[in-house]
Parts: structure tokens; C-alpha cells; sequence
């Protein structure tokens, strides 16, 4: 090809006159419909990561073994406001995975039962939660490409966290685990499906929104479904990884908590409002997780202890999240908003201000 | 190590008859406690004589002590009527009309304080002109909501014993183990929880082994089974009157029904009949009317009867015949024919002086289930002294294992004779390696030229499992097991024998490594000349047959025993079990077919799976059986409006028959229900508005 333009050239161009013309640059257009690849995804893999850093400790409690914490913050150096503190999270103790490894005896009995579905999602999470709508990658380029570049971010999170606290895995602790598929290489705690999975969930809620405005009638219920779909869905993945051997029910605990932190984070961060628009002039109000995985002790990742910890609430009577009500203060970013918007648009395919 | 022959009889000082099931168990149980590994077994005792039209024979449960005590031969401690009656009854050496199984050692005995609580037992007020419909089965998940009303906020059972359950009620409960659950409760439970199935079962009390409820699979036999017996969704009487047809439900433990020897099946399913029939009563007297009761069991057993077959099929039918008399109202018990016709469990044979039988057992290994031969004299007699049989038992070539010389003929009845190993580690009753139990079962439902007191010789080999999760004991070998059958010395006479092996299999999702046992003969014909499995009965030259393969629970005349066909050709299912049945049984056929498999390359029924929304599809005379109860029960629906004067007459099964019947008869009975709709019925289910 490039002996070809090169002898065309020779052929046409000619005795070299150029126009006395110029042409603009697009500063940091919002428009990234025209990359694909590595280029686009290298823009909003930074947008999104920039302003977010990971924090551990280590802790040495009275009354216990070494612990990890992290703490997943939010600070701009490119725009007004304090670091926030968006999440905490507390690895649990030695003694607690001892206490959850039955578990891993008695979720084996579903192996026969789930074989299909851990397979499939040692690599596919997504397609689980499209089956809730009529996702297709036609019709939802944008949606997927959204879903995508949020993936990466949440597990490059993820794999930062698991790595700061380098926790057990179950077939450390008994020969007689004999997961059906390969323990991975990295730390167990926080189990990397459930956090993906209760992330997907909630983003999956959050482009259910735009997806009711396309439907009549009792939209509220359909909602309500397609929420507690979601929700069974997410805690469904996660209890597989313990059928499969290679998590504790408190590894989808703690991967509830920041999985939620993360989508929550990312919907904030791609709403953002625009300079001139005045709900820019307001933070945005935080939700922070506050999460000691010691607490959850024997409890099993169910989809009530899943909302405990989301929402707060007792689990077998102690407190694991404490949440807190804070500000948050985002800066705009044209190209996330952009992604959003094309998003939005998608799904709202058949509302009326759209087909109007 | 040392080998010797322990022989043991029963005398008027230890009347246990030497059931070798449970005889087995508390060989292998005294081994396990003895290195604290084992849990007592409780006992059920049953006098099947000890009924009348008043009331069925009542169960007695005896304690581990008292069990133990019978079983060694010394004095029954706390003995109360009506146990020192039957005790007494037998010592008189009529010990053959009582039935002794062993409960399940874990059942969670209801000895202890009330946990919690929960209420005492209520059960609904039903329309007084209902049609029961009992099941008895393992893993009926009864908060499906195929198994609900009123827009799917009322359950449509009125009880579900739940016989592994923790026992909730204490000292209160009105049966001895587990927890029976109400309409009242399961209703309250689906509240709370929200409708959620997985929450519901969830906030169960622990049921078997704590972790491993039944419920978190999607396969449930009796999930499957109860929806075709009595499901919504198929568009007929029951869903128009779902109040109309209560669903009494008893669910066996998982652990009881993997034993395909049938250890504990006898107990836990006699005492699971008596609750379904107890509850009928109570609703009846409520509602000041009597009710047709159809009763589906699942379950087939092998064997001819010293396993307990022959009594729960004796059971089964004084049932029938105590509901008829006592009621007036038409009962019926629907069984499976049995899916073992190419299992070769079975083999007949003619034994003279000098001219033994020598069958092969081939015993696979991984094999966790004990291995049971019954040899039956096919005659009926008085019970003799001694038996006509001697019986050697030869290990596999090459297994290391070189019994001394066997104790000389005839051997006395009801004794066992065991091979033991003697170790240093295992006590003084040392480790026994099989066993070989000379017994007499009376036949009790005789008819016809029986005379009072006949019955059959049975003797039975028992092999221990090769194989255990945790062995405390060097385990027997696997490999072809010689089991040579002569007449006893002194005998002359010709004898017919009939060798039947114990079932040793059971559905995937139960245990996926469970290995049968069964008869080798080079002669037996597997596949027929045009490359499909052979279908007939006798093969040239061999004594396995499959002939009289059917299930050890159809006992005589009025259970009806449902065979399995295939829907889309006219053609029984190539697994299906033929009559007659063994010695004890001859009565015993199959009454009818129904299609258990869509098609042959579409092997199964679809039905519910274990959660809203889930269906699965499963094969088996066990799938037909309900697809007959079902209608059954609609069919005798109509008797409140009849003159109500003939309940065992009504509603002939006859009446159902649309299809066939295919050759052999002994496979297909009167003829088959019709084959479903291949489009299918939609299943609906109601979830709450």
C-alpha cells in the first residue's frame, strides 16, 4: 500500500504550490466518536482515573492480627475542594476466614448446578446483565462502550485494593477445597466478581432509568423488577466463585461495598453538570462506605446481607458499614459527559422527547 | 489377620429377626461407635397383625437403648405397653409379622425442649368435598409457587412433615423426629420473607446436615414428582378448584434415600403414610365428611421382602383396605413399576442335589452402598426349622481374602452367619467382611390356598460398601463375587430360586458416584439383533431375566403400579419393569402405563425445578407414577357426587386407559393415559400481585 500511495503521488502531485490556507485545532473536543481503540479508551481510562488514589494502612488492633485498610479517595488538583474520602474499607482478620471456610464445603454441592454459569463468567459478567433488556452492540454502541471503559476502571481499582491486602485464598486453607477452576494468581479479598457484579448492577439501574422513559404504564414496577433482578443477579455471580472454591462469602462482602463505591462514583463523575449550568455550582452529596469486614465475621453474602452493607444496616447484629452523608465536588469533564450523553441517548430510543 | 465365622441365632431371649439390612447397620454402626465415628440408631417397631377396622397398626418407636438391647439380647429397658405387649407377642416366636426398622441415626429426634416458639400443628379447614392428594418423596419445594392459591399468597399444602428438619416443637410434636409444617406457618414464612423462595428456605430450620439443605438445587425428585402429581399450570380440575385438592406432603431425608439397600426405608415410610392418612382424618372431622385420598411414593425398592418390601407393601394395602371400611371413601397408592428391567437384578434358577447354582455378583467399585442378594425358595411353606439352602459366598480372585472353610450344613433359620476379621484396633466383635443371613418371611397379605403362617426362605448376602468417605476399616474388594446356591444337606427335593440384588443405584443429583451391583452371565443378551436394547424378557440359556424386575413395594392386588412409555411412538420405555412380582408379590403387576420420555431422543418429562421459573426434565417409572395420581385424583373428585357406596370400585383405572396396551403385557398392564399434548401445556404461575 505504501509503494503504491508513494508511486501515485509521484504521478500526480506535481510542482509543489500550497494553498495559503489554515485549519483550527479541536482543543480537547468532547466529541470522541471519531477515535476507536486504544485512543478513545485511553482518554476516558484517564478521565476517569485522574482525580482517584488508593490509600492502605496497616492496623494492629488490640484485640487482633495485623489488618489492612484502604481508602479510596477523590482529590482534583485541577479544581477546587478538599480530598474526599469515598470509601473505607477494613480487610478482615485471620480468624475470620477460618470461621467462613465451611462454607466452601457446603456451596460445593452446587457445583454440579452451576457449572455452565462460572464458566461463562470467568470472563463474560456483562451479557448476565444485558439479558435483563434489550441490550444488542448495534443498538448500544455507546451504552457498551460505557459499560466497557467503566469496567476497566473498576478493576484496575480493584486489582490495586486486592493487592494492598494480599489475602488468602480458600485453597490456602484446606487441600480439601479442590476448586473446579484455577485459583487466580492474586489476593482473594475483595472477591473481583462481586465487585464487578454489584458494579454492573448498579450501573444496569441507572441505565434502567433511561430505559423506562421509553415504556408506559406502571414504569415504577417495571423498575422495581428489573432492580431486584439486578440484585439477585449480582449476588448470584458472586456465590458462584464460593461454589467454585476459590472465595469467601466475606470476599463478595467486601466487593459489594466498593463495587457499589465505584459505580456510584463513575455515574457521579459522568453526570457531572457543565460550567454555566447551575447545578455545577453545587456539590454533589456523597454517600461513604464505611466497611470493617471483621464484623461480618460467619455471616454468608445473601441478597439481604448484600443490601445491609450497601445500605447500612445490622448483619447478625454487629454493624460492618457505617455510612456517612458527605459533598463531593466534581470537576466537568467534557468527554465523559459526552460518552453519557451518546449513552443516554441510546436508551432513550423510543421516549417521547426523543421521537418527537 | 485372623478370619473366622461368627454365627449368631435368634432366639426367644433376642427375637430380633435378623433383618439383614438393619442387622448389616448395626453391625457396621457398633464398628463406628466402637472408634466413636457412629450414632445409635432409634427403632420402629410395627405389628402388622395388630390392626383392625378401627384403627391402622400404630407404629412403636423404641430408643437407641432399648434397640441395642433387643439387638444383643438382654433385658429392654422402660418398657411401657403397648412395647411390652409386642414384645411379648414377640417372644412368642410370631416375631415374623413384625416389622423392626431402623430411623435414620442424624433425624433429629423431638425428645428435647420446644425450640422457639413455634405453634402447635394446625391444620386447614378444607371444602368438604375434597380430594387429598398425599406425596411422599425427598426435596418437594413447598414454597414453589406451582404449589400455591389465592394469586400465589396461599400455600395449596396442608401439611409437609419435613422428617430431617430440626424438631421445632419439642416434646409437643406429634411425630417423633423432624418438623411438620402447617398451611399456617409455610403461608407465614412466605410472608415474611417476602415471597422469595431463596429467602424462604433460607429462614428453614437446618435440615439434615447443617450447609447442605436439599433446596439449593435446581433437580428435585420430589419437586418434579409433586408439580406432575399436583402442580398448577396444566389446565385441568386442579387449577379450576385448587382449594378443592390439599396436597399432604412428607419429605424423606436426602440421606435415608440414598441408600437404595432401603436400610431406613421402611420405617421413615410407614410412619410417612400413617402422618398423611392421620392429617386426612383430622381435616375429615373438620369438615364432617370423608375424602378420597390418593397417595403417590416414588420409590422403588429391589428385593422380595426380608428389606421390608413385602411388609410396607402389606402395609399399604391394609391402608387401603382400613380407609375403604372405616371411611367409605375410595384411597389409592400409585407406585412406579420400576426403571430396572435392564439391570440385571434379577436371575432364576433350578437347584437339585449335586447340582448347585453359582451365580456371579459383580460388584463395581467406589461402590458406597451396601450390597444385598436375596435367594428366595419360590414356594410357599410353613417355616421349617432349618433352611433348605446352603449358601457359599466366594470373594474375587485375586482379592486376598480366604474365608476358612464354611460351618457345616443345614444352617439353623434366622441365624447369621457373618465373616469376621479379627484386629487389634476394632474391639472384640472385630470387622465383619459380608455376612450371610438365613431367613423366613411370612407372607401377610395371603390369599387364595395360602394357609396361616407360609411364607418364603430368604437368605441374604450382605456385602458391606468398598468404599467410604472417612474408612475406619480395611473396606472388601470390588470385582465378580461367586454365590453359590446348593440344596442344604439331607434335602432332596428339586427347588425354583429366585436371586434378586438390592438396588444400588440412585438419581444423578443425589450421588453422582454411587455403583451398582448386579449378576453377570456370559449368556445374557444385551442388545437385540437390530442394534437397540433388548427388550426381552429371557435370554437363551442364561438365568438373569428380566422378567419380574418390578419395584419390591407393589405388593398384590390393589396398589396401582404405573409403568413408564415413550410419548411420539407406541412403545414402552426401554427401562421399564415387568411383572409379576418376586415371591410374596406374584400378585403383584403392572396396572397401567403413562409416558414418562417425550421421545427416545427426548428421554424425560419437563416439570418444575426448584424455583419459580425453573423446569426440568426428568425420566423414570417414578415420573409416570404421579402423571396417574394426578388422574386418579380428579377421577375420584366426582365421588361426592356419586352414591358413594363402592370407594374401592369407583373410578376404575380403566376408565384412564386411552392407549395400547403394548406387548409384553407384564411390561404394559391394561394399556396407557394418553401421551401429552406435543406442544405442551403452558406453565403458569401465580406470583403475588
Amino acid at each position: 500500500m505504501m509503494t503504491a500511495l508513494m508511486l501515485a503521488r509521484e504521478g500526480i502531485t506535481g510542482s509543489w504550490q500550497p494553498p495559503e490556507v489554515t485549519a483550527r485545532s479541536v482543543i480537547d473536543s468532547p466529541d470522541l466518536g471519531h477515535l476507536s481503540g486504544p485512543p478513545q479508551t485511553a482518554v476516558i481510562d484517564y478521565e476517569l482515573m485522574a482525580p482517584l488514589f488508593i490509600d492502605f494502612e496497616q492496623v494492629v488492633p488490640e484485640d487482633g492480627p495485623l489488618r489492612g485498610v484502604a481508602y479510596l479517595c477523590h482529590s482534583d488538583a485541577l479544581h477546587p475542594g478538599p480530598l474526599v474520602e469515598l470509601m473505607r474499607l477494613a480487610a478482615p482478620g485471620p480468624d475470620v476466614f477460618a470461621q467462613q471456610l465451611d462454607y466452601l464445603h457446603h456451596y460445593a454441592d452446587l457445583r454440579a448446578d452451576r457449572m455452565e454459569e462460572i464458566d461463562v463468567q470467568l470472563t463474560d459478567l456483562t451479557s448476565f446483565f444485558a439479558a435483563l433488556a434489550h441490550i444488542h452492540p448495534a443498538r448500544n454502541k455507546a451504552t457498551l462502550a460505557f459499560i466497557q471503559a467503566a469496567l476497566r476502571f473498576c478493576a484496575m481499582v480493584q486489582f490495586r485494593i486486592k493487592h494492598g491486602f494480599g489475602c488468602p485464598r480458600p485453597s490456602c486453607l484446606s487441600p480439601q477445597i479442590q476448586p473446579m477452576i484455577q485459583t487466580p494468581a492474586h489476593g482473594s479479598l475483595p472477591s473481583g466478581h462481586a465487585t464487578e457484579a454489584i458494579f454492573l448492577a448498579t450501573l444496569f439501574k441507572a441505565l434502567a432509568e433511561e430505559l423506562s422513559q421509553g415504556l408506559e404504564g406502571e414504569r415504577a414496577a417495571w423498575l422495581q423488577q428489573f432492580n431486584t433482578q439486578c440484585d439477585r443477579l449480582a449476588v448470584r455471580i458472586a456465590a458462584s466463585r464460593t461454589v467454585a472454591g476459590v472465595h469467601f462469602p466475606v470476599d463478595s462482602a467486601a466487593g459489594a461495598v466498593l463495587g457499589d463505591t465505584l459505580a456510584r462514583y463513575v455515574l457521579a463523575r459522568v453526570k457531572a453538570p457543565a460550567p454555566g449550568d447551575p447545578a455545577a455550582e453545587t456539590p454533589v452529596p456523597w454517600r461513604k462506605l464505611d466497611a470493617d469486614m471483621s464484623a461480618f465475621g460467619a455471616a454468608d453474602y445473601t441478597v439481604d446481607t448484600m443490601a445491609s452493607l450497601r445500605d447500612g444496616g445490622a448483619i447478625n447484629g454487629q454493624t460492618v458499614t457505617t455510612v456517612t452523608t458527605g459533598e463531593l465536588p466534581l470537576r466537568y469533564s467534557p468527554q465523559l459527559n459526552w460518552l453519557w450523553s451518546a449513552c443516554r441517548a441510546e436508551l432513550r430510543r423510543g421516549a417521547p422527547e426523543q421521537e418527537s | 489377620m485372623p478370619l473366622y465365622w461368627r454365627t449368631e441365632t435368634a432366639g426367644p431371649t433376642n427375637p430380633l429377626p435378623r433383618h439383614p439390612a438393619a442387622h448389616w447397620w448395626y453391625t457396621l454402626q457398633d464398628e463406628a461407635q466402637a472408634v466413636g465415628q457412629g450414632e445409635a440408631a432409634s427403632l420402629l417397631a410395627l405389628d402388622l397383625e395388630d390392626s383392625n377396622e378401627a384403627a391402622p397398626a400404630r407404629p412403636i418407636l423404641m430408643s437407641p437403648e432399648q434397640a441395642q438391647a433387643l439387638h444383643r439380647g438382654g433385658a429392654i429397658p422402660d418398657q411401657a405397653d403397648p412395647l411390652a405387649a409386642l414384645l411379648e407377642r414377640v417372644r412368642d416366636g410370631l416375631r415374623d409379622r413384625t416389622l423392626f426398622a431402623p430411623i435414620l441415626p442424624k433425624a433429629a429426634q423431638c425428645g428435647c425442649a420446644p425450640l422457639g416458639t413455634t405453634p402447635p400443628l394446625e391444620l386447614p379447614a378444607v371444602p368438604s368435598d375434597s380430594t387429598v392428594i398425599g406425596v411422599i418423596d425427598d426435596g418437594i419445594a413447598f414454597a414453589h409457587p406451582n404449589f400455591r392459591m389465592g394469586q400465589g399468597r396461599r400455600s395449596r399444602f396442608a401439611s409437609v412433615w419435613q422428617q430431617d428438619a430440626q424438631c421445632l416443637r419439642g416434646t409437643t410434636s406429634d411425630v417423633p423426629f423432624g418438623h411438620v409444617f402447617g398451611r399456617t406457618e409455610i403461608e407465614e414464612r412466605l410472608a415474611r420473607a417476602d415471597f422469595d423462595e431463596d429467602r424462604f428456605y433460607q429462614a428453614l430450620p437446618v435440615i439434615g446436615q447443617a450447609g447442605h439443605s436439599p433446596f439449593r438445587h435446581r433437580r428435585l425428585h420430589g419437586t418434579h414428582v409433586a408439580d406432575l402429581a399436583a402442580g398448577a399450570g396444566r389446565g385441568d380440575a386442579i387449577d379450576t378448584d385448587p382449594e378443592k385438592f390439599p396436597i399432604l406432603a412428607v419429605n424423606l431425608p436426602t440421606a435415608l434415600v440414598s441408600d437404595t439397600g432401603a436400610t431406613f426405608m421402611a420405617g421413615a415410610m410407614i410412619l410417612g403414610v400413617q402422618d398423611i392418612m392421620r392429617r386426612t382424618e383430622t381435616m375429615m372431622a373438620t369438615a364432617g365428611q370423608a375424602f378420597p385420598l390418593v397417595l403417590n411414593l416414588s420409590f422403588g425398592l429391589g428385593g422380595i421382602g426380608k428389606n421390608g418390601g413385602h411388609l410396607i407393601a402389606a402395609a399399604l394395602e391394609q391402608a387401603m383396605d382400613y380407609w375403604h371400611q372405616t371411611h367409605g371413601a375410595p384411597m389409592r397408592v400409585v407406585l412406579p413399576a420400576g426403571n430396572t428391567l435392564q439391570s440385571r437384578l434379577v436371575a432364576r434358577a433350578e437347584i437339585a442335589p449335586g447340582a448347585p447354582h453359582r451365580a456371579t455378583l459383580r460388584v463395581a467399585p467406589e461402590n458406597r452402598g451396601s450390597t444385598y442378594l436375596e435367594i428366595a425358595v419360590a414356594r410357599r411353606a410353613q417355616k421349617p426349622t432349618h433352611a433348605s439352602l446352603l449358601v457359599k459366598v466366594t470373594p474375587p480372585t485375586g482379592a486376598g481374602l480366604y474365608p476358612p472353610a464354611l460351618p457345616q450344613g443345614p444352617m439353623a433359620l434366622d441365624s447369621a452367619l457373618q465373616l469376621v476379621e479379627q484386629t487389634d484396633n476394632n474391639g472384640a466383635n472385630g470387622l465383619a467382611q459380608f455376612g450371610i443371613y438365613y431367613g423366613f418371611q411370612r407372607d401377610f397379605a395371603p390369599e387364595g390356598d395360602t394357609a396361616p403362617g407360609d411364607g418364603v426362605e430368604i437368605v441374604t448376602v450382605a456385602l458391606p460398601p468398598n468404599a467410604a468417605k472417612d474408612p475406619y476399616r480395611p473396606l472388601p474388594p470390588c470385582g465378580d463375587w461367586t454365590v453359590e446356591v446348593s440344596l442344604a444337606p439331607g434335602e432332596r427335593q428339586l427347588r425354583d430360586i429366585e436371586l434378586r440384588v438390592l438396588r444400588n443405584d440412585v438419581p444423578n443429583q443425589i450421588n453422582p458416584v454411587r455403583q451398582r451391583s448386579w449378576l453377570e452371565d456370559s449368556a445374557y443378551v444385551t442388545y437385540a439383533a437390530d442394534g437397540h436394547m433388548s427388550v426381552e424378557l429371557e435370554s437363551a440359556g442364561c438365568a438373569v431375566s428380566r422378567a419380574g424386575t418390578l419395584n419390591a413395594l407393589c405388593g398384590g392386588r390393589d396398589i396401582v403400579t404405573v409403568a413408564a412409555a415413550v410419548g411420539n411412538r407406541q412403545a414402552l420405555s426401554n427401562y421399564s419393569a415387568a411383572g409379576p412380582g418376586g415371591p410374596l408379590a406374584e400378585g403383584a403387576n403392572v396396572t397401567l402405563h403413562a409416558c414418562a420420555d417425550d421421545a427416545a431422543v427426548n428421554p424425560g418429562r419437563r416439570a418444575a425445578g426448584a424455583r419459580a421459573g425453573s423446569v426440568v426434565r426428568m425420566s423414570g417409572t417414578s415420573v409416570a407414577a404421579p402423571i396417574v395420581s394426578r388422574q386418579l385424583a380428579i377421577a375420584l373428585s366426582s365421588w361426592h357426587q356419586s352414591a358413594q357406596d363402592d370407594p374401592a370400585g369407583f373410578a376404575p383405572i380403566d376408565d384412564l386407559i386411552s392407549r395400547g396396551p403394548y406387548r409384553p403385557q407384564d411390561r404394559a398392564g391394561l394399556g396407557g393415559i394418553a401421551a401429552p399434548d406435543p406442544v405442551g401445556a403452558a406453565v403458569a404461575t401465580e406470583e403475588p400481585g
